[in-house]
């Protein structure tokens, strides 16, 4: 039986790393995959899980429901991507729309991957709060009163966010889907 | 905005959502990195506490010295940071930033006689945070610049000096 994630987090407050080993290899892909689409490159990503992770288990004391650790977990690493962007990681704009792929982009050997570029790149297109509401609700699932919770944006303004990703998403990528 | 979009319904939006939520290669030796650097941390932690009572007196005696110099230099760059907010109405204010990794439990401002404030000692750097009012409400500080934030969460940045 799986022990669940709150009893982990309790066994983590007292000190017990193996839990918070355990919490982190359940959740480590959702928040690579966030951290990568959002920054657009392996190295900001790294730096902002890694600073993520070392924060959130040094004030794991303060996670005051166990059960929700994992929206804990992310509010610190949204909040750890935002300020990555603010120091002067690789804001996109669309100037940069022909910029080379970034280094973690896989070559385009199949037509698969040739596809997954495209959505990086569509992605790049966004604005950094539109590519953020995207990726928390369609993408991590997150609600839209979780995700107020999260960005401190209200709902209807997070609902806007998500709308015009969704607006752009489509007309990027709507002439090279062969869906 | 209430149009809620059903990725499952259309078949571009679904790919995109599906693509994107495939696993991603990077990132495991960050993770590696950081547990690493936290077994290190607790290591260090256990053998200090394995020193013994004599290395603990002489710890306290060294920060009863370093106490005594402060005492004798109340107003060290690092004496504290107050942060304050004028808002008569509000009945819960807290405040929320990269220093406290943007938890409302952690650091309530207090309600005074004009408006409401707490002091942090905060480490030498750059710092974006908000005040939540009333649980729900972010605000900037109206005493210090807006912080560069382009998703739109009302904050502001603080630099601490050495």
């Amino acid at each position: 039986m799986r022990v669940p994630d709150a009893s982990l987090v309790r066994w983590a407050q007292d000190g017990n790393l193996d839990a918070y080993a355990e919490l982190i290899a359940r959740h480590r892909s959702g928040l690579q995959r966030y951290a990568l689409h959002l920054l657009g490159n392996r190295e900001d990503a790294e730096e902002a899980l890694q600073d993520s992770l070392l924060r959130a288990y040094r004030s794991i004391s303060r996670c005051e429901h166990p059960e929700r650790f994992r929206s804990w977990l992310v509010r610190i690493l949204v909040n750890r991507c935002r300020t990555r962007l603010a120091r002067g990681g690789p804001v996109v704009r669309d100037s940069e729309r022909d910029s080379a792929l970034d280094n973690a982009a896989v070559p385009p050997a199949t037509e698969q991957a040739a596809w997954g570029e495209e959505i990086r790149r569509a992605l790049r297109l966004l604005a950094p709060d539109q590519r953020e509401a995207f990726l928390l609700h369609h993408v991590e699932e997150f609600s839209y009163e979780e995700m107020a919770a999260l960005t401190g944006a209200s709902v209807p303004a997070l609902k806007m966010r998500v709308s015009r990703a969704c607006e752009r998403l489509r007309a990027e990528l709507r002439e090279v889907y062969h869906g | 905005m209430d149009e809620e979009m059903d990725a499952s319904n259309e078949p571009l939006l679904g790919d995109i959502v599906g693509s994107l939520r495939a696993p991603v290669s990077i990132g495991d030796g960050a993770v590696e990195r950081a547990m690493a650097q936290l077994r290190r941390e607790a290591l260090a932690a256990r053998r200090w506490r394995q020193v013994g009572l004599a290395v603990g007196i002489a710890a306290a005696l060294v920060l009863a010295f370093i106490g005594a110099l402060r005492l004798r230099h109340p107003l060290a760059p690092n004496a504290g940071v107050t942060f304050a907010l004028a808002a008569p109405s509000a009945s819960r204010v807290v405040l929320i930033g990269d220093f406290n990794d943007w938890n409302p439990k952690a650091n309530p401002l207090h309600r005074g006689a004009r408006q409401w404030s707490v002091t942090l000692s905060l480490k030498p750097g750059r710092y974006r945070y908000s005040y939540v009012v009333d649980g729900s409400s972010w605000q900037a500080d109206p005493g210090t610049p807006p912080a560069d934030d382009e998703f739109g969460a009302p904050t502001s940045v603080i630099t601490v000096a050495n």
